[in-house]
Order: structure tokens, then C-alpha cells, then sequence
């Protein structure tokens, strides 16, 4: 593999070893656009989105645990990660490599 | 910022749809011309990066009771062009909604508007005008996060007071200030990561930016 995807992938463990390591301690509190909804009182209009979502709110075992957390992380950055090379083999490029 | 489902007018929803296919066709061609043997790993890579890095709520000093997460759009249009972080923060969002029900189907195009067009655009713009007159890329990369995370409050409350109920002025001073302060998070982190790329792999920021007028 050319050095540069080395030096992604090896960035990308990191990244993944960083969050897991960071998940525990990640705030519960809503974010800004929630806490705007509720003071507002607008955030009764959210609607039950997609319920064929198989980790809603990044809840892999549906109970609130880290296990659940870390599985739903990993997963959702290697669908991302899929998902992005998927993507990159649609940009193919058509002229000599520029780099 | 990610919208729920039941925050937008149908209209709303629709034609942000229609914007962010748009200004996606017109990133998968900027990108064709362009893209090479690193942008494709670095896009990738880049993607999974934030959406772990979304993952990772940290609590407001100043909004107490509210959080904010790291957005990433600075990062990614500093380092691939704004069109580049367009597909990036969309993919991020594609994921996100569709596996984890993190904001809804219908502001999926509302979501990727605000977050990846407003985001990636408004860094992009604030980034290379001000690198143009101050040496520092860091400080430049600061503003630019902090940039985008305003700009992207803007427009999603635009969207949201859209069909009339809540009113603008209210939604828009309350998403600006709390957004004002998880600014300072973003474009402390953007530079910091743009550091650590200069520092590690200098070539990957010369690499050719998927931007306008390619």
C-alpha cells in the first residue's frame, strides 16, 4: 500500500484508539440545537426518526453501556471509512496522477 | 447541529435536498479532474476520523447544560478544498443518519447543506483570505473552524424558523451564542491537527485542493 494510505490507516487506529478511549467520558448533556429546541420549546416537533436504524444513538446493545458505545464508534467509523473509499472509486481519476 | 425529522417545512427539506445533490455532482466532477493516489485515503481516512471525533461530546464552560462536538469541515476544506469537504462531511452525515438515527432522513439534505456547504465553503473562504495576509497557518485555521461552526448555526437556524414555529430572531441568538462557544473548541482543534499534519506529512497539504475554478 502506497505511504500514504499507510500513514491514514495508522491515523485512523489512533483515532479509533483515542475515542474509545475518550468515550466514557463524553458529555450526556443535549447539544447546542437540542438545548436551543428545549428552551424554545420547539424540540417536541422531533419527530422518531428512522426506525430501521440498527444503533440509534450510537447504542449497539440498546443499553446505555460502553460495550454498546464502542461497538456503535467502531462500526460507524468503518462504514464511514467503506463508505469513503466507495465514494473515492466513483472519483477515479481520468487523467495521469498529479501527485 | 444534526436536524431531527419534524424540525423542517417539506419544502425546506426538499430543496435543501436538492442544493446538496447539486453541489455534490458538482464535487464528484471538481474531484474527477483532480484526484489522486493520496486523496482517496485521506478522504476516507478523513471521514472516519470525524465521525469518530463527533462522537465525543464535551460540556460547554458558559452554556451550562449543553455540550458541543467537533465538526470537522474546516479540517477537511483546509486540507482537500471546500468541495472536498462537502462529500466528506456528507458521507459523515449519510452514516450517521442512516445507521444511528443521528439526524433525520428528511434534513438529511438540510444537515449536509448546513454542515458540509455552509461548513466547508465558509472555512475554505476564511481560511485562504486570511493566510493571504497573516503568515500563521494556525491562526488562520482557527478562525476558519471557528467560522464554520457559526456560519453552519446560521443557516440551520434559518432553516428551522423557516416555517414560523419559532421565531428567527430567538433561534438565531440562542444556536449563535452557544455555537459561538463550541466554535472555540473546533478551530482550536482544527489548528491543532493541522500542526500535527505539517509537522508529520507536510506533502499532504500541497496536495491539489478539490476547489472552485478547477
Amino acid at each position: 500500500m502506497n505511504p500514504t494510505t499507510k500513514y491514514c490507516m495508522i491515523s485512523l487506529f489512533a483515532t479509533i484508539a483515542i475515542t474509545s478511549m475518550l468515550l466514557p467520558f463524553a458529555s450526556t448533556a443535549p447539544d447546542g440545537l437540542e438545548k436551543v429546541a428545549e428552551t424554545l420549546g420547539f424540540d417536541d416537533l422531533a419527530k422518531e426518526a428512522n426506525t430501521f436504524a440498527p444503533m440509534r444513538d450510537y447504542d449497539a446493545n440498546g443499553d446505555g453501556s460502553y460495550a454498546g458505545a464502542l461497538i456503535a464508534g467502531t462500526a460507524g467509523a468503518l462504514a464511514t471509512l467503506c463508505l469513503g473509499f466507495g465514494a473515492g472509486s466513483l472519483i477515479k481519476t481520468t487523467k495521469n496522477n498529479r501527485d | 447541529m444534526h436536524i431531527p425529522d419534524g424540525f423542517l417545512s417539506i419544502e425546506v427539506s426538499a430543496g435543501m435536498y436538492i442544493a446538496a445533490v447539486f453541489f455534490l455532482i458538482l464535487a464528484h466532477k471538481k474531484a474527477k479532474k483532480i484526484a489522486g493516489d493520496k486523496h482517496i485515503p485521506l478522504l476516507s481516512v478523513l471521514a472516519a476520523g470525524i465521525f469518530s471525533a463527533q462522537m465525543l461530546n464535551f460540556p460547554l464552560i458558559g452554556a451550562g447544560g449543553t455540550s458541543g462536538h467537533f465538526l470537522g469541515a474546516a479540517l477537511t476544506a483546509i486540507v482537500l478544498g471546500p468541495y472536498g469537504a462537502v462529500i466528506v462531511m456528507a458521507l459523515v452525515l449519510i452514516v450517521q443518519a442512516l445507521m444511528f438515527a443521528d439526524g433525520g432522513i428528511t434534513a438529511l439534505g438540510a444537515n449536509i447543506v448546513n454542515m458540509g456547504i455552509v461548513g466547508g465553503f465558509g472555512a475554505y473562504i476564511v481560511y485562504s483570505g486570511l493566510i493571504r495576509v497573516i503568515k500563521s497557518a494556525r491562526v488562520a485555521a482557527f478562525f476558519s473552524g471557528w467560522s464554520s461552526v457559526v456560519l453552519a448555526s446560521i443557516a440551520c437556524s434559518v432553516q428551522i424558523a423557516a416555517n414560523g414555529t419559532v421565531e428567527l430572531t430567538a433561534v438565531l441568538i440562542a444556536m449563535v451564542l452557544i455555537h459561538a462557544i463550541i466554535g472555540i473548541a473546533e478551530g482550536a482543534i482544527t489548528a491543532g491537527v493541522l500542526v500535527y499534519i505539517q509537522k508529520t506529512r507536510p506533502d499532504i497539504l500541497s496536495l491539489e485542493n478539490i476547489s472552485p475554478g478547477r
